[in-house]
């Protein structure tokens, strides 16, 4: 009688032979009359099946990862993505910068629909004496801007739609192992990301951002990095080599509840309706109602909305979309805070509504207007 | 229960018999083997016990699946080693009186199985470190990558063939190595109690 061993080695064959590919009806047939003989041999069968499918959610792991690239083991023990406790939450450094900081124009929406089933692209594997080369087929460049005011969505290659927010850059380099956006300035929103399998990378500063699934918006103001992810997850990732990360990382542990980890985080997978903050190596990941999502996506129906916004905030909002900026000369005027939904393009209203609201004295030049007290 | 239907209809309906043996049997392996490595006294006859023990649960269930499938298991395994044991005189009753013990095991080595999905992905994450270094690669970029056996091959500088022994060899090892990943490492899991739950009776 064969052994339990024997038998474990006959489903396995049977089984790889199937996963590669080259699987016949008549080899369909022979496992199915070779699972009918006995009951041993249909349980062997069931199990390898059942864990040679449960590997495959490791996918979830690996994306971002370039296909082919296998990571080392013991790899993921590193990644946040695994580590204990809840990631959701990470507070770094940059915590009280970041609270009086401006918020810039934000991007975020919702509706939006990933279509994970797209074809992959086509990767022509040509063996040429034992060596081999790859071609990645469907090679696409392309660079995309938008001036001061204006705000444009374009759709990229692959079907993926980006759009562009006031005075921004885009450059785009597909190849058949990674769809790359190089966001240069400014803000750009994705959405309807296809094709899962194939990482679609938005590189900023020394920062990458990875969707997997997903609609998010990815913004820079010189070293700021922020993210804000409305629909499915992405990897954050720091490309700076560790020995730079280091040097930014807090000497003691922060106190009380503050999670020390962000400083040396060089991977964290961002959920739904999160906003992170970066600026080298710190982070700020917090979570966010769907009424703040949508003011920070406002700026893509063309209009800014500010809530209990101080009025510093609204104006560096404001300048973005225009040459001619505003200046706040007294500090006072700065503490303003203000509400409301304003065409960020139309200054002029702008001014003209403040001066009506507030004791708020407005001088234009050409250039400019500055804004004081009465 | 109804009558299960008959096994070759694995295909056919979403819970045929062989997808509902995946989930409510070959799900508690971990469990099993560990089971039966307290009750049995020899390391090697492990494998068989465990795969005798499916066999019988399969066939069982072909007739009539049972409403507790995990007591359902567990008593089947209980049953096939006392078979065993009567079988063969050698094994000592120390091991026999064992068995008495097996329905507080049972529990207090499955607390309910609810790992979340970040567990589960470290669990499989742990399981492929275990394959060999090239087995590994093999299995990592058919498997996760979902490569084309052929472009593995050429990755790794080898023929289709050497991707389908190391595939064969990477499902095997995955399934051994799931099951023992699974263990409780101790913390965040419940304490042994020895209460007198009646799990695993029939």
């Amino acid at each position: 009688m064969e052994s339990h061993k024997q038998i474990e080695e006959q489903a396995a064959r049977l089984l790889a032979k199937r996963d590669s590919g080259a699987w016949s009806q008549a080899d369909q047939a022979q496992l199915e009359s070779w699972m009918g003989e006995s009951t041993a041999h249909r349980v062997a069968v069931l199990r390898l099946e059942a864990a040679w499918d449960e590997a495959r959610r490791l996918q979830a792991v690996a994306a971002g990862l370039r296909p082919g690239t296998v990571p080392p083991p013991g790899a993921w023990r590193r990644a946040p993505f695994f580590s204990d406790g809840n990631p959701r939450i990470r507070v770094g450094r940059l915590l009280t910068s970041i609270s009086f900081r401006k918020e810039r124009v934000g991007v975020a929406g919702r509706r939006w629909r990933a279509r994970p089933l797209a074809a992959s692209a086509a990767i022509v594997l040509a063996m040429v004496g034992g060596c081999f080369i790859l071609i990645a087929g469907l090679l696409d460049r392309g660079r995309y801007t938008t001036s001061i005011g204006q705000v444009a969505s374009v759709s990229l290659p692959d079907g993926s739609m980006m759009t562009l927010n006031t005075d921004s850059e885009a450059r785009i380099k597909y190849s058949g192992a990674e769809r790359r956006i190089d966001l240069a300035r400014g803000e750009a929103f994705f959405d309807d990301i296809k094709d899962p399998r194939r990482p679609f990378v938005v590189y900023v500063g020394d920062k990458r951002v990875v969707a997997v699934g997903t609609a998010f918006s990815v913004s820079r103001d010189r070293r700021d990095i922020r993210v804000v992810v409305v629909k499915g997850q992405v990897r954050f990732q720091d490309l700076r080599p560790a020995s730079a990360r280091m040097a930014h990382a807090d000497p003691v542990p922060h106190a009380g509840s503050m999670e020390p980890a962000a400083a040396q985080s060089t991977d964290v997978l961002l959920d739904t309706d999160t906003m992170a903050h970066a600026a080298g190596g710190d982070l700020l990941v917090q979570n966010i109602s769907i009424a703040q999502a949508d003011q920070v996506l406002s700026w893509r129906r063309g209009y800014l909305t500010f809530h209990d916004t101080s009025l510093a905030n609204a104006i560096d909002q404001l300048n973005r979309y225009n040459r001619h900026k505003i200046i706040i000369a007294d500090p006072t005027v700065a503490a303003i805070r203000i509400s409301g939904t304003f065409r960020p393009t139309d200054y002029a209203a702008f001014v003209h509504l403040l001066q009506q609201a507030y004791s708020i004295r407005a001088a234009s030049t050409e250039g400019e207007t500055r804004l004081g007290k009465d | 229960m109804s009558q299960a239907p008959q096994a070759d209809d694995a295909r056919q309906s979403g819970d045929s018999l062989d997808a509902w043996f995946k989930r409510e049997i070959l799900a508690h392996e971990d469990v099993l083997v560990r089971y039966l490595s307290r009750m049995w006294p020899n390391r090697q006859d492990i494998v068989d016990l465990r795969q005798d023990t499916y066999v019988r649960v399969y066939e069982a269930a072909a007739k009539a699946r049972p409403t507790a499938p995990k007591s359902f298991l567990f008593a089947t395994a209980r049953h096939l080693m006392t078979d065993r044991f009567r079988r063969q005189r050698i094994v000592a009753i120390d091991a026999v009186g064992d068995l008495e013990t097996l329905n507080v095991l049972i529990e207090d080595v499955s607390p309910e199985r609810q790992m979340s999905a970040h567990q589960e992905l470290r669990r499989l994450a742990e399981a492929i470190d275990l394959l060999p270094l090239r087995c590994r690669e093999a299995v990592w970029m058919r498997r996760v990558d979902d490569l084309p056996q052929k472009e593995v091959a050429a990755r790794l500088g080898v023929t289709e063939k050497v991707i389908e022994k190391h595939v064969m060899k990477g499902m095997r090892l995955l399934a051994d190595a799931l099951a023992r990943s699974r263990e409780p490492a101790g913390s965040g899991r419940k304490a042994r109690h020895d209460s007198e739950t009646d799990h695993g009776k029939p």
